[in-house]
């Protein structure tokens, strides 16, 4: 009898210890400690997740940086470098001028505007993005505004909006325009304002047609226009 | 005594053996990092990644909140009243001025469609600009403090500037970020062939047959008179 409690004690005593923490008595015993390996399954899946996540937010600021950079080169006409931030196919459609196809036709088209010189106001501020990254994170869609203060010394001075939607592409990862498509609300001047009808927006440039027509046909103001949204509405998605 | 002995002895060997296997198991345990390793290194992973998480969350969330604004002023430059008021909460409220408060997503509605429609000769942009983002702690709520700069105009009759103030608040519902409270703070109004020193244009007046839910929450003047509309945020530096 007192052998029969013994040998229970000594049982339990065995025991004991894989009571006290069953994982390590489960690892101790020479099996696959399959806790840890799920808990790692589980990290490696929240890692993934958050890594998208991540990447996304920083996607969003490339290529909000991206904009403002195109905006700051050309507020100060520095047309190779406003060029050099779109894809070799990307395009570019300003108001009702065409579509110019090509980093080396958007160059072509950017170096008949305006140099900068004494006297030149070309002020392209660029507001109120709206950007969406595809869930892929290799392409993206913005609608951006652009507020526009544009003068010649002694000659005339104006005040422009536009709306832009423009389309971008990771390319070894950096984003560059794809695409961009401004849309003119108005040109006014500056000594009238928006109650007298408006200025017709920049003519087509005589000796560098187009590589494509207008993609729209719209009227700026007084006319008004909505430039499609690329994105549907954020809080009914419709 | 002898049966004796040997009765007391076979309980002595086996609690020396006992004690042997029990400290041996100990010395097992102890001297076997590897289990209590990854163990450790486990839990310091969930930490890590329940910290990036919530980083990851709070930008994700300030994105969503400044589109969401950006997109409440496109959607009111070309006066798409029912996308603007489908961006508020079911119990949002729209103060506007000095005009009082609409209280619920419903009466934000009715108050839209009182202002002008899309029309040939009709300018109402309301540039978003200037975003301070607070996402609260919980990643539930938010608040922003924005302005708008905006140009109004009607052919042949009025062309103005006008800028403005707003301390918005946002709640997140089913994943997805909502106006809760939008309220803006007109600075001033003036007329464009005027300039901002003549003294400007009283605002928006109320709305004849359609008062609003309450009083305007707040009283001040526009331009000339000055007003700091209140800061949802302490100074980013000092923390006061």
């Amino acid at each position: 009898m007192k052998i029969r409690s013994l040998q229970i004690l000594f049982v339990l005593l065995l025991v004991c210890p894989s009571l006290e923490n069953p994982r390590t008595a489960f690892a101790a015993g020479g099996d696959t400690p399959k806790s840890v390996e799920a808990e790692i399954q589980t990290l490696k899946a929240q890692v993934a997740k958050l890594a998208k996540q991540a990447q996304n937010s920083q996607d969003y600021i490339a290529i909000c940086n991206l904009e403002d950079a195109y905006g700051y080169y050309v507020d100060k006409a520095q047309w190779d470098q406003v060029a050099d931030l779109f894809t070799k196919d990307g395009t570019l459609e300003i108001g009702l001028r065409g579509v110019y196809v090509g980093q080396d036709r958007v160059r072509a088209y950017l170096h008949k505007l305006p140099d900068l010189k004494y006297g030149s106001v070309f002020n392209h501020m660029q507001l109120q993005p709206m950007v969406t990254v595809d869930s892929d994170g290799k392409t993206a869609k913005g609608r951006w505004r652009a507020f526009i203060q544009v003068g010649q010394l002694h000659t005339r001075a104006q005040w422009g909006e536009a709306t832009y939607e423009n389309e971008y592409v990771k390319e070894d990862g950096v984003w560059k325009i794809e695409k961009l498509h401004a849309y003119f609300t108005y040109y006014v001047p500056f000594d009238k304002g928006w109650d007298k009808g408006g200025d017709p927006p920049p003519a087509a440039i005589p000796d560098l047609p187009p590589d494509q027509p207008p993609t729209e046909v719209y009227k700026l103001y007084p006319d008004v226009y909505i430039p499609p949204y690329h994105y549907k509405n954020p809080v009914t998605s419709r | 005594m002898k049966i004796r002995s040997l009765s007391i002895s076979i309980p002595v060997i086996l609690l020396i053996v006992c004690a042997a296997v029990w400290s041996l198991r100990g010395a097992l345990a102890a001297g076997d990092a590897k289990p209590k390793g990854p163990e450790a290194e486990i839990q310091a992973l969930k930490s890590q990644v329940a910290d990036l998480a919530h980083k990851a969350q709070n930008a994700e969330d300030y994105i969503a909140i400044s589109n969401l604004q950006a997109a409440y002023g496109y959607y009111v430059d070309k006066c798409q009243w029912d996308q603007t008021a489908d961006l508020f909460a079911k119990d949002g409220t729209l103060e506007i001025g000095l005009r009082g408060v609409w209280v619920g997503q419903d009466r934000v509605r009715a108050y839209l469609h009182t202002l002008p429609d899309l029309k040939p000769g009709t300018l109402f942009n309301h540039m978003q600009l200037q975003p301070m983002i607070t996402v609260d702690p919980d990643g539930k709520t938010a608040k922003a403090r924005w302005r708008a700069f905006e140009q109004f105009g009607m052919l042949h009759r009025s062309a103005q500037w006008a800028e403005g103030t707003y301390e918005n608040e946002y709640v997140k519902e089913d994943g997805v970020w909502k106006i809760k409270k939008l309220h803006y703070y007109m600075t001033y109004y003036v007329d464009y062939y005027k300039g901002w020193d003549q003294g400007g244009n009283p605002p928006p007046g109320p709305i004849p047959g359609f008062p609003p839910d309450q009083p305007t929450t707040e009283a001040y003047k526009l331009y000339p008179d000055v007003y700091v509309p209140p800061y949802h945020y302490k100074n980013p530096v000092t923390g006061k």
